[in-house]
């Protein structure tokens, strides 16, 4: 089985890179798959904050560059998901210690052990950036509906492009229906008309992301979320399963809303998920 | 010379330098022979109005060229003697081997710098596929050679193709005109010393006419919404126009102002 590494990057930062990378991870074990979570954000790691793992880690991904421990020995094992495993990042060094062949050659140590590796790259576009991007074979570029957040997915598709990488796929993360229906937020198709890229899957703004990462509890552990229904429909495409978009219903907290819904003629947006 | 019964070739000797063809879809012009702009235009001039006008009125023109790089002056004469005649130049190529288009990232001449990615396919993917005029695009496609250019004005030099969109961050420029297939988004910039002609949506910023004498170069894009436009010394910025419908238009510069028409 050799691995499919997938960069997940967004240039902009606090779109979602990491909840997406631990919640994909979470999705595709589920699905059967072995699967290595690495955090890519050497100096500001919190992929294990995330997934609730930190306590647990002993070694990370300075020490498997430095050949201080084999990279199998260095991988924390989730134990509510059998498959899962995380390669956690170094908070005492910074993205400089390590360079694109360090992840190359540590991708390649891993990679006769998983079916996918997923990188959860740092944001902007220097050498953390680049360090992730080296080794993989597919990237999933992640962004929110914002008109900075998708200038900087632009330019960080010109340059996965340039570093001789495929097409990204596009992950539109944190839509609000409701603020799509007002006009106040673009909508996919304004992204898409923009990036241009084909699309891994669209998230809804959803609350329980904020409870579940506090928690160290990724929301793709339940089927009860809508957000972790997007984030399963995602590993099911990345396996190359096609799974039609969900349709971002709005959902109006009270009454009021729901009338005015009625009188607008219905509050659903059928949006392009 | 009698042309009631002119066939679609012309059959005169000597062979003129020009030739006029009908297809299905239209017309296409080939220039054979080198000959000067103005014995070219004569000669399409004459064959052109030997033709039934009416029955062609309004067709496609295909103009090819046999050069490397392609020649904008020639192209816009004889896009001026198709014009006159009804009907409209839609595109031209060159049929000359690895033409006008660059590979992407390399300039025809001194003036140009690499920072363009190659091209994720001639935009026929992209959006751009639903957009007016393209129907004549895609048929160019389907030719040998590759579109280059409609009607920018200009001194002859060489053209920079580019072959799609144009990220943000990204920047071409280059001495002569510079053509995109594709968009130029947001956050991208393009300078030519000439013309720039974008057979896309064109979103971010755009200096033409930055080589000498180049007040007359002209900016045309399928959706011109720069963020930046400037041509020779003039600047302009486009209006915010949330709702506006997308449509080809053509910038030039006039007493220091940008004036922006239709581009049909």
């Amino acid at each position: 089985m050799a691995a499919r590494v997938v960069t997940l990057t967004s240039g902009k930062g606090g779109v979602g890179k990491t909840t997406a990378t631990a919640n994909i991870g979470v999705a595709l074990a589920r699905r059967g798959h072995n699967v290595v979570v690495i955090d890519g954000d050497i100096g500001l790691r919190n992929l294990d904050v995330v997934m609730g793992l930190e306590n647990r880690v002993v070694y990370n991904l300075v020490h498997v560059v430095r050949g201080a421990v084999d990279a199998e020995r260095a991988l924390i094992k989730d134990k509510r998901v059998p498959g899962l495993t995380l390669l956690a990042a170094d908070q005492h060094s910074d993205k400089d210690d390590v360079t694109e062949d360090d992840m190359r050659d540590a991708c390649e140590a891993l990679r006769d052990h998983a079916d996918y590796i997923l990188i959860d790259s740092p944001a902007g576009i220097e050498q953390g950036f680049r360090n992730a991007l080296a080794p993989a074979d597919e990237v999933v570029l992640i962004t929110t509906p914002e008109v900075s957040a998708v200038r900087d997915a632009d330019r960080v598709i010109g340059l996965a492009e340039a570093a001789g990488k495929a097409t990204p796929r596009l992950v539109v993360n944190r839509i609000k229906p409701s603020l799509v229906a007002k006009g106040d937020m673009m909508d996919t198709n304004d992204v898409f008309d923009i990036l241009q890229i084909p699309v891994l899957g669209v998230v809804p703004e959803d609350e329980s992301i904020v409870a579940a990462t506090n928690r160290g509890e990724p929301v793709a552990l339940q089927d009860s979320s809508r957000a972790g229904m997007a984030f399963h429909n995602m590993a099911a495409r990345l396996d190359g399963e096609e799974v039609p978009f969900l349709s971002l219903e709005v959902v109006e907290e009270g009454l009021l809303a729901r009338l005015a819904g009625a009188i607008r003629g219905g509050a659903t947006h059928g949006g392009a998920s | 010379m009698s042309v009631r019964d002119a066939p679609h070739e012309m059959p005169t000797p000597p062979k003129p330098p020009i030739a006029v063809k009908g297809r299905g879809d239209g017309l296409r012009i080939q220039v054979t022979g080198s000959a000067s702009p103005e014995e070219l235009a004569e000669s399409l001039r004459q064959q052109l109005e030997r033709r039934s006008n009416a029955f062609f009125s309004g067709a496609s023109v295909t103009l090819e060229l046999p050069v490397r790089p392609l020649d904008m002056a020639l192209a816009a004469t004889l896009a001026d003697v198709v014009s006159d005649a009804s009907m409209e130049l839609t595109a031209v190529v060159s049929t000359a081997s690895a033409a006008a288009e660059d590979p992407a990232g390399a300039g025809t001449g001194a003036g140009s710098s690499a920072g363009t990615s190659a091209g994720t396919g001639a935009g026929t993917g992209s959006g751009s596929a639903t957009r007016a005029g393209t129907g004549s695009r895609a048929g160019a496609d389907k030719d040998r050679g590759r579109p280059a250019a409609v009607r920018p004005p200009g001194a002859p030099g060489g053209a920079l193709v580019v072959t799609g969109t144009l990220r943000s961050g990204q920047r071409v420029a280059h001495d002569g005109s510079v053509i995109i297939l594709g968009d130029v988004n947001p956050g991208a910039e393009v300078i030519a010393g000439e013309s720039v002609v974008v057979w896309g949506r064109l979103r971010g910023i755009v200096e033409a006419g930055v080589a000498e004498g180049g007040d007359s170069a002209v900016v045309c894009a399928l959706d011109l919404a720069p963020t930046q436009l400037r041509i020779g010394p003039a600047l302009a910025r486009a209006p915010e126009e949330p709702d506006r419908q997308p449509e080809p238009e053509v910038a030039r510069q006039e007493d220091g102002r940008i004036v922006v028409d239709a581009w049909s």
